[in-house]
């Protein structure tokens, strides 16, 4: 449990962004931040506590953070129904990025869903597409999926991290 | 001193007779039960839950919540960040669930919206087997939300045309707008209630324009239902957000749903 007062909201808040924001370059608040900016944040962070639990608003939450990753949403109706059929993938999606973020770090990233049209199954899909495709990528591929692929274990939903070995930017339907 | 309020016209409520639409724009509704922090919980009552609602929502899955909790000390505000286990029930369809956490219930009705009717069945179940398995020694705060996500064919959508409740731009103004969201918050029960209404552009997909209408009705204040009312309140709430949410929508927008009966 971590705990932020705010007599000493200013050093923890910082501790907070840089352990929570630092790696997705977001501005850090506590860099001009005073104590009425943080009283003002404080009852934001209340209003937002008092609202009735809804699963669509935190899929929408999660979908926006996914979007400030850089990774392009392909469908993003049938990415929405399909979190909001297996909300428990929702925990795992941000860790499949920063996986696929560190292996291919040239890389342009696509969520898409993919439904096979012969059994009925479908499952999210992040695509990897590079400029050029060598001999290592497969490994490499290998190496970001199993960084968070125990994370999917007793969960109902999917998400497979592949390539269709298009390159960035090329407009041809996934 | 009292509370400052803003009033606007003199209201002219109609009398709403629970319209059904044939194809209703609610994405979610959501009934929330949080228990007073007196009410006794272990680890053991989500068992004791699922046991009795297995037959209808036989799917449970795990997820850790995090929260952020805002407590008034002598030292000032404290902001506490802490994670908690839920479990989520699934009906066979997935479109029905229930979320139990520590003293948290939480009903949730997916599109398709299955009439208030039989959302209502569902809220009453997982409330009664609730008190079943715990004691529940009184309510902090009871809720229901929905959620109506409402598409339109044309990139270009004027707002008045279809809703009554929208953000008003002076004609010295630009008319074009990206972006808005407007937020309300309208008293209810001599102020035990209030409703929350939001409206704002949806996140889009690629082709269609959305705007997202949100009709969040509370209680404002702990422990002011009776566990004994929480369902009576429920019903109350129901009519209050059918309420708000006809006169959030014009005649063209109805049409649009298709009026069923």
């Amino acid at each position: 449990m971590q705990t932020i007062t705010s007599t000493n909201s200013l050093t923890q808040l910082k501790q907070f962004e840089t352990k929570n924001l630092g790696e997705r370059g977001w501005p850090f608040i506590s860099e001009f931040a005073s104590e009425e900016l943080w009283k003002l944040l404080s009852q934001k962070i209340r209003r937002e506590k008092n609202k009735t639990a809804s699963l669509v608003e935190q899929i929408d939450e999660e979908l926006l953070k996914v979007l400030d990753q850089k990774v392009q949403l392909k469908n993003l109706d049938k990415i929405r129904d399909y979190l909001l059929q297996f909300p428990d993938v929702m925990d795992v999606i941000r860790k499949a990025i920063n996986a696929a973020q560190k292996h291919f770090s040239e890389a342009q990233l696509i969520m898409d869903l993919y439904e096979d049209p012969e059994i009925e199954d479908y499952y999210l899909v992040l695509y990897v597409r590079l400029k050029n495709y060598d001999d290592s990528f497969v490994d490499r591929l290998k190496e970001a999926q199993a960084e968070f692929i125990s994370d999917l274990v007793n969960k109902e939903g999917w998400v497979q991290l592949t390539t269709d070995f298009r390159t960035p930017g090329e407009k041809s339907a996934v | 001193m009292p509370k400052a309020v803003w009033v606007f016209k003199i209201e002219k409520r109609g009398k709403f007779d629970g319209k059904k639409y044939k194809n209703p724009p609610v994405i979610e509704a959501v009934c929330e039960f949080r228990l007073s922090s007196d009410t006794p919980w272990d680890l053991t009552i989500p068992g004791l839950f699922y046991e009795r609602v297995k037959h209808d929502f036989p799917y449970r899955e795990q997820r850790l919540v995090q929260e952020v909790e805002v407590i008034a000390t002598p030292q000032g505000l404290q902001q506490v960040i802490k994670y908690s286990d839920r479990v989520l029930m699934f009906a066979p369809d997935r479109k029905l669930l229930l979320q139990l956490g520590p003293r948290l219930l939480v009903i949730n009705a997916l599109k398709p919206y299955p009439t208030w009717e039989h959302f209502k069945k569902r809220i009453e179940s997982a409330w009664k087997i609730l008190q079943k398995v715990m004691e529940i020694k009184g309510l902090e705060r009871i809720g229901l939300r929905y959620i109506n996500r409402i598409e339109f064919p044309s990139p270009i959508v004027r707002l008045e045309e279809y809703f009554d409740f929208y953000p008003f731009v002076g004609e010295r103004l630009p008319q074009k707008i990206v972006s808005f969201i407007t937020i309300a918050e309208f008293p209810y029960a001599d102020d035990r209630d209030l409703c929350r209404v939001q409206i704002q552009r949806a996140l889009e997909s690629e082709t269609k324009t959305a705007v997202i209408l949100d009709i969040d009705y509370f209680t404002v204040r702990p422990q002011t239902i009776d566990v004994s009312d929480g369902l009576t309140w429920v019903e109350e709430a129901h009519s209050r957000v059918e309420e708000v949410f006809e006169g959030c929508i014009t005649d063209k927008l109805r049409s649009m749903f298709e009026k069923a009966n």
